[in-house]
Formats: structure tokens, C-alpha cells, sequence
């Protein structure tokens, strides 16, 4: 799992790629940190490469919708595969985020 | 008092009342009667009555009026004779006053000069004052009485006259009226007349005596209706029945009462005089053309009658209080035992049968109530003892039965997963008997790498079928201990079955020997149900010889059959309770429903398919009772399988490690690409559930099988930590809103939405943990 973080004012663009499992899901809440303590309202997750997530991963996907929702934000996840996004629809999290 | 009126509670006052209600009421439509005709004999007396008074007043009348008509008529011929005397006629009239009480006064008035030396007018003139009597000449200049009514009129009419009253100014003074009768010479010329007076004062006198009523009065009228005697003396000569009669608010029933009277017409009406109803008489004295009336308030004829009434009513009002208290005194004695007997019943209704009940002397209903009572006690000690040893007989059957129930179900393999180190073998059963005990039977063992297994049904049910069901299944074990083909363990049990059979009792039975390497199997069918063959997507019943149940003939020849099953393949076995299974409605589950049930189960699991068939029989028999015993024993042969299995620490690496384990394994098997990532996911949520939690953080291993038979994916976890049943978790809310969602319990929902089949056994302090997943093979 490789995750990166670019903050650009109120907005957040997180590029992740690679497997999110419950060994690596610390690293990537700890890279999303700045997200669920600070100001950011909009975020964009982009999914590219991203092949894989675990309970603890959707875990963390749902702290940031939780924490830009209470300021008014949206979450939205741009070319996330088709398994994936079966995952996400499985967990009721379609109609929570934005997708492109 | 309060209590004595109580009549919704008490008995007593409530009849009481009745009888209350019911006399009054007798009692009301007779007084009405009685006063009705009462009344109407009052009213018909009062008329009589009154009739009779006014006809005597009128006769009395008339007798005095014509006495002193006659009188005067037999007098004048003196006076007719011409040799009487001129000063004679004094004495006459003084004579006629003084002789006839009845006479107020007595004239003689000739004609002007009749006697010579009289002059103009000479009229002596006698008349009553005090006692005495006064003599006068009555004719000068101012009392010119050729003018007068009394002599005027019968001397133009020729014929004797009653003037009307008036009131006699310069004669007697007083009120009266004047009979005239005319004096002829004997040629029969007029010389003048002679009159009588009689005084109003007596008239009224006589008329006021008609007073049949306390309020009653009379008064008469004369010709023009001008009252002549009347109680109130201003109205006399001043007023007229007609001049009253438009003080009243209807004035036209007077009149027409006044114009009746002056025709000289009698009769009487009802009329209203001071605002009381009155009854009014009239009749006429026809010998002066007067009229004579009575008014009798109604309330002074009916006094007595109203009087009468009152005590009357009085007098009954009292005899109904009377009856009241008695009534309510005699009921209240007569039902005081039933009191006691409330009492009585409630006190045995606690079950205190033998309670005293009240002493009854009189030999009437209350009595044989008393002893109807005293039988039922008596009935119901009997009763409850014979009831408490049914009671204990029964009990003590249905704790037999229970036990016997126990008994039946230990004898047959009641443990699963029963091979849990076997992968090649995955078989499930159920038998729920009817009643407490049935005849239904099934029984497997596994000896090397071959399945014994048999499944029967005794005919008919309860212990008789049981007692079979336990020697078939004990005859199983023993013969197929030495005996390798089924035919011979069937015809062998069959054969000692038939042996002493004197109940006729039968057994279909199913017995097979599954090779669980090869999966080939022998099998004898005594007269069984068709089991049903799932394999290669394919529905159908196994196809075998029918033959015959055992215990029927000694020495049958049962034939052996054996067939190759497919890897994967389902027996699914079961006795006729299942598809003769009847609804509410007495319609039978049938072989077609089974059918279309099973259809697309075969990669189930035993367990799972005998849950969903169980669950649809359910279905079809609702709240009907159930009629037969039901068993099924479901087989899945997985004889060409390849397993691995891992041992992993409780250490978040390990989920590396298992990542790696099952890529390579999916390789092996061929699972598609597109799959690996969903059955990866759920192995990881249940290890990483073992690794933090199995352990409370203590170091710790567990073991993971991988296996893949028939294209079905079966993945078995096995941990010694603490007991854990992930399939009873509850689910997530996921159609919550991000605010209200939880952020955990998504891992092992997961694993139930992806996974074909969750099941969760606890054995030998472990916890097993079997996930499966059918794939479709490239």
C-alpha cells in the first residue's frame, strides 16, 4: 500500500494505491490524520491502482467521511475498480460518498 | 336503611321493588276505574239534583203565583158587582193584605169617574207596613196611574197581566211586581182593574233557598233577561244576563245562555264564573215569563268525591309501604342461606371442600340446594382424588416417554460436523419424531475409508415402532460388523426381524457402503423412499430396485446395486414423514415440491440443506399437528479434494502470510482472478478476529484448512481461545446516514454477504469456524 496526502486549502487530494489490510491500515490512518484533526472540508480519494481493502480500511474511509461531513464537506473517490466499489455498495457506503 | 336499599346488590329489595312496582300499578288502574265511574255518577246525581230543586222552586212558584192569580180573579167579581159601595172597596183591599201574607199590596183602580162622586181618580190601595196594614187612595195628580204599566197594559192587551218588576214610587215603596186583572161592567165594558203585589223581597227569598251547594247561587231573570233576583242586590232591575255577559272574555256563551232563558227554554251548560268551572240550571216560570238559573261550581259537587279520593289514595299509599316492608323482610329471611352459600362455593373454589354449609330447616328449594351442594362436595373430593391419580399415572408415562425419547436419540449419531478431520466426507441428519418416541431410524459409521450408513422407517409410530427402531438399529451394527455387502446386513436383519414378528409390524430400510475414496456405492433398498441424487447441477431420485421392507418374509432375496457418484455428489435421503408431511389443509409436501426445493442445493453444506428443506416443510405444515416422524440423512461425497492446511501464530504478519498461503492455493484449484479478492477479505476479517481477540493478548496458534472439492471452496478455522460465534453477531445498520453509522462491525458482515456459508461449531474447547464458497472454474 502506498498513500499519499496533498492539501490544497479546505481541499485534500489522498492518491492511494496498492492493498489496504489490516497490517498497513495504521500507516494509512496516520497519513490521513491531518484530514480528521484539521480544517479540511473537501476530499478527493484517487483510487487508481487501488486493489484491495479490509473492514479496517473501510474503517478508516468512514472517519473521514464522519469528520469533513461535520464541516460541510464531501468525500469524493475518482476510478475506483469494479470489486472495490462492489465492497463499498455491499457496506451501504454508495449513497455516503461521491463517486467519479 | 342504606343497605335495605340497596336493590342492584340485594335480591331481597330487588323483588321487593317488582312486587312494589307491579301492586301499584293494580292498585292505580283500580282507583282510576273507581273514580271514573264515581265521577260520572256524582256529576249524573248533581244534575238530577239540581234538576229536581229547580223544578220544585219553579212549581213552588208557580203554585204562589197562581194562588194569588186566583185569588184576585175570584175577588174582582165583588168589585164587578156595581152595588159595592164605593168606600166598601177600602175595606176589600185592607181585607185581601191582611188576609194574604203572601200579598205585599192590593189595588182597585177604576176608570176616571167611575163613581160619580169620587172625581178623576179613586183607586183605594192596601199595603203591608211592619205588621200592620195601611189603607190609601192611590190615584192623584202625581201618581196618574192610568199611565202605569200595571193598568195601562191589560187594559190595551183585554187581558189579564204580571207587570215586570219595578220599584212602586208613591205606592208600597218597595219592589214589586203587579198582577192586574181587568174589572168589566155587565155589559162588559172596562172600568178598571184589580191588582195584587208581591214583594221581590220574598221572591228572592225563596230563590236564594236553592242553594244545594255551599258556593252554589240562583238568581231569575225576567222577560227582557234584566235580572229580577240576583244574590249581589245593585244588580237587581240595573243589570241584564246580556248587560254581564260582556264583562266575560267570551261573552257569546252568556248570551246565548240569556236569549235560551228569555225563550223560556230550560237545561244546563258548563260554564266558567271567577275562574271556576260551574254548572249552570235553567228553567223557566212559565206562568210569568220569567227565568229561573242556578250555578254550581264543579269543585263544590265533586268536594266529596275529591275528599274521598284523597283518603283513598292515602289509605293505599300506606298499604304499599306496608307490603314493601314486609316483602323485603320475607325475602331477605328466605334468601339469607344464600349468602352462606356464596360463601360456601367461593371457600371450595380454593379447594376447601369440605366447608360447613348453612342449616336449611324449612323442606323447600332452598333445601334441596343445600343438598344438591352438599352432593357436589362430596362428588368433587372424589373427583379431584380419581383426577390426582390420573393425573400421577399420566405423569408418570410422560416421564417414561421422556426418558424413552432420551434413550431413542442417544442411540443414533447426533453430533456434527461427526467427521471433522474428514475432507473427503461432508453428511448431516435430523429426526424428529411425532411423538415422544417414533420408528424412524438412521445410523452411520465409518470403518477405513468406508461410510456404513442406513436410514429406515418402522410402520406406524409411538413406542411399539420405537421398540423396532432400536432392535433394527442395533442388528445394523452388529451385522454389518462381519457382513460386507448390504444385501446380506439386510436380508440378515430382515431375517431376525421376520423371526417372532407377531405383530406384523414391517421396516423399509436404505442401506449403503459409500467408498469415500472413490466414491463408489453399494447399496440394498428395502422398500424404501427414493432418495434424491443431487450431482452436476442435475435434480433427480436415485434410481434402485424397490424390493420388499424387511420382517415380512424369511429369506428374501434382497439384491445388491452399486453405481459410481459423481465427486460432489448428494444423496439426500429421507423417510415418507417428509413428503407426506400434510398441511392444515390435508395436502401432502409431495415428491415435486421436494424436487423443486433441492434444486441448485447441491453446494450447500449437509447441515444447510437439511435447514432450508426442514424450514420449507415447516412452511408447508403451519399450524397443523404433525402426523408422521420426519428424518433425513443428507451425504456429500468428496472423494477427490485437495486440502492444505496452516498453522498460524497469533501475530498481525500472519495476515501476509495467509495472503501468500491462498494466492498459491487459488492457483492449484483454478479459482478465478476476479474471485481471489472477496475470499481473501473474508479470511483476513476472521483471522485478524482470532489474532486480537481469540487470546486476550496472550501468544497462541490456530490452524487454517483450505479445500477445494466439486468446484465448492471449503476453509475451516480452528482456534483454542476464548468461545467466539461470529454467525450470531447482529449485522450493522447500513442504510444509516455517515452521522449515525458505527465505524466497527462491517468485518464479519462482510464475511456472511460474501461467503456461500458461515457455520460455527464449539468442540473439544475449540472453535471451528467452516466458510463456504462455490466458484465457477475456468
Amino acid at each position: 500500500m502506498e498513500a499519499k496526502i496533498e492539501q490544497q486549502g479546505e481541499k485534500a487530494i489522498i492518491t492511494i494505491s496498492g492493498r489496504l489490510d489490516s497490517m498497513n491500515s495504521g500507516d494509512f490512518e496516520k497519513t490521513v490524520e491531518p484530514i480528521l484533526t484539521g480544517n479540511t472540508k473537501d476530499v478527493e480519494v484517487n483510487c487508481v491502482n487501488f486493489e484491495y481493502i479490509s473492514s479496517s480500511g473501510l474503517r478508516i474511509f468512514l472517519s473521514i467521511l464522519k469528520s469533513v461531513k461535520s464541516r460541510g464537506g464531501s468525500v469524493l473517490i475518482r476510478d475506483m475498480n469494479a470489486d472495490l466499489r462492489g465492497i463499498f455498495d455491499m457496506c451501504g457506503f454508495s449513497p455516503l460518498f461521491k463517486f467519479e | 336503611m342504606k343497605k335495605f336499599f340497596k336493590i342492584r346488590e340485594s335480591f331481597a329489595a330487588r323483588t321487593s321493588m317488582y312486587i312494589i312496582i307491579v301492586v301499584g300499578i293494580v292498585f292505580i288502574a283500580t282507583l282510576s276505574v273507581s273514580f271514573y265511574f264515581s265521577y260520572k255518577t256524582v256529576e249524573s246525581s248533581a244534575m238530577k239534583n239540581a234538576e229536581v230543586t229547580m223544578a220544585k222552586t219553579t212549581l213552588e212558584m208557580e203554585r204562589l203565583l197562581s194562588g194569588i192569580s186566583k185569588m184576585v180573579d175570584n175577588i174582582k167579581l165583588v168589585v164587578e158587582d156595581g152595588n159595592l159601595p164605593a168606600d166598601t172597596v177600602y175595606l176589600l183591599v185592607r181585607q185581601i193584605v191582611a188576609n194574604n201574607t203572601d200579598i205585599a199590596g192590593c189595588a182597585v183602580a177604576f176608570e176616571p169617574y167611575y163613581f160619580k162622586d169620587k172625581g178623576y181618580y179613586f183607586s183605594p190601595f192596601a199595603y203591608r207596613q211592619g205588621d200592620s196594614v195601611v189603607v190609601k187612595q192611590l190615584g192623584n195628580p202625581d201618581y196618574d196611574y192610568f199611565t202605569m204599566e200595571w193598568y195601562q197594559i191589560p187594559k190595551l192587551l183585554d187581558k189579564n197581566f204580571w207587570t215586570e218588576p219595578y220599584y212602586d214610587e208613591g205606592g208600597g215603596e218597595s219592589i214589586v211586581s203587579t198582577y192586574s186583572t181587568i174589572l168589566r161592567n155587565k155589559n162588559g165594558e172596562f172600568i178598571g182593574v184589580l191588582t195584587a203585589d208581591i214583594s221581590l223581597d220574598w221572591l228572592s227569598t225563596t230563590v236564594q233557598n236553592l242553594k244545594p251547594y255551599p258556593n252554589s247561587y240562583s238568581f231569575a231573570i225576567g222577560c227582557g233577561g234584566t235580572f229580577i233576583v240576583h244574590p249581589d242586590k245593585d244588580k237587581i232591575l240595573n243589570e241584564s244576563i246580556f248587560s254581564i255577559a260582556l264583562e266575560d272574555e267570551d261573552p257569546t256563551v252568556m248570551q246565548s245562555l240569556g236569549q235560551k232563558m228569555v225563550d223560556g227554554e230550560s237545561g244546563e251548560a258548563k260554564i266558567v264564573r271567577d275562574d271556576k268551572l260551574c254548572y249552570f240550571f235553567y228553567a223557566p216560570i212559565e206562568q210569568i215569563g220569567w227565568s229561573l238559573a242556578m250555578v254550581c261550581p264543579k269543585d263544590d259537587i265533586f268536594a266529596d268525591l275529591s275528599k274521598m279520593s284523597q283518603v283513598v289514595f292515602n289509605v293505599a299509599l300506606f298499604g304499599l309501604l306496608l307490603i314493601l316492608v314486609f316483602c323485603r323482610l320475607t325475602m331477605q329471611k328466605v334468601a339469607s342461606p344464600l349468602k352462606s352459600f356464596a360463601a360456601s362455593a367461593k371457600k371450595v373454589a380454593h379447594g376447601d371442600f369440605n366447608v360447613a354449609l348453612p342449616e336449611i330447616s324449612s323442606k323447600d328449594e332452598m333445601k334441596e340446594l343445600r343438598d344438591s351442594f352438599g352432593y357436589m362436595q362430596k362428588e368433587l373430593v372424589h373427583y379431584m382424588a380419581s383426577l390426582e391419580s390420573t393425573a400421577s399415572a399420566k405423569e408418570k408415562i410422560e416421564s417414561e416417554l421422556r426418558i424413552a425419547h432420551n434413550i431413542q436419540q442417544g442411540m443414533i449419531p447426533k453430533t456434527f460436523p461427526a467427521f471433522p478431520t474428514r475432507t473427503d466426507l461432508d453428511i448431516y441428519a435430523s429426526l424428529d419424531p411425532a411423538k415422544e418416541v417414533g420408528g424412524d431410524l438412521y445410523d452411520f459409521y465409518i470403518e477405513g475409508d468406508l461410510l456404513y450408513f442406513i436410514i429406515g422407517d418402522v410402520s406406524g409410530k409411538g413406542v411399539p415402532a420405537s421398540l423396532l427402531m432400536a432392535v433394527t438399529r442395533s442388528l445394523f451394527r452388529s451385522n454389518s460388523a462381519y457382513l460386507k455387502k448390504p444385501a446380506d446386513i439386510v436380508s440378515s436383519i430382515s431375517n431376525a426381524i421376520t423371526e417372532g414378528n407377531d405383530s406384523n409390524l414391517f421396516v423399509t430400510l436404505f442401506l449403503g457402503i459409500l467408498n469415500l475414496k472413490t466414491g463408489e456405492l453399494r447399496y440394498c433398498n428395502a422398500g424404501h423412499n427414493h432418495p434424491v441424487l443431487l450431482s452436476d447441477d442435475t435434480v433427480s431420485f436415485f434410481p434402485m430396485k424397490p424390493n420388499i421392507p424387511i420382517g415380512l418374509f424369511h429369506d428374501f432375496p434382497y439384491e445388491d446395486e452399486v453405481t459410481q457418484l459423481a465427486n460432489g455428489a448428494v444423496l439426500f435421503c429421507y423417510t415418507d414423514g417428509l413428503t407426506e408431511a400434510e398441511s392444515e389443509t390435508k395436502e401432502l409436501y409431495g415428491d415435486d415440491r421436494l424436487l423443486a426445493i433441492m434444486q441448485g442445493k447441491q453446494r450447500y453444506s449437509s447441515k444447510r440443506q437439511v435447514q432450508v428443506v426442514l424450514a420449507d416443510v415447516a412452511k408447508h405444515v403451519g399450524k397443523a399437528d404433525q402426523s408422521d416422524d420426519l428424518t433425513i440423512l443428507t451425504i456429500t461425497s468428496k472423494f477427490s479434494n485437495y486440502s492444505e492446511v496452516l498453522t498460524l501464530k497469533n501475530e498481525m504478519s500472519e495476515v501476509e502470510t495467509l495472503k501468500l498461503a491462498m494466492d498459491s492455493f487459488f492457483e492449484k484449484v483454478n479459482v478465478p482472478p476476479e474471485m481471489a479478492m472477496p475470499l481473501q477479505l473474508s479470511m483476513e476479517e476472521v483471522i485478524v478476529n482470532v489474532i486480537m481477540y481469540a487470546y486476550a493478548g496472550k501468544p497462541g496458534t490456530f490452524e487454517v484448512e483450505l479445500s477445494e472439492c466439486a468446484s465448492v471452496l471449503t476453509f475451516v478455522i480452528t482456534d483454542s481461545g476464548i468461545p467466539f460465534n461470529p454467525a450470531e453477531k447482529e449485522d450493522p445498520d447500513i442504510t444509516l446516514a455517515a452521522e449515525d453509522r458505527q465505524i466497527g462491525g462491517l468485518g464479519v458482515f462482510l464475511v456472511k454477504q460474501l461467503m456461500d456459508d458461515v457455520e460455527y461449531n464449539r468442540r473439544n474447547n475449540q472453535n471451528i469456524l467452516t466458510l463456504r464458497k462455490a466458484i465457477n472454474k475456468k
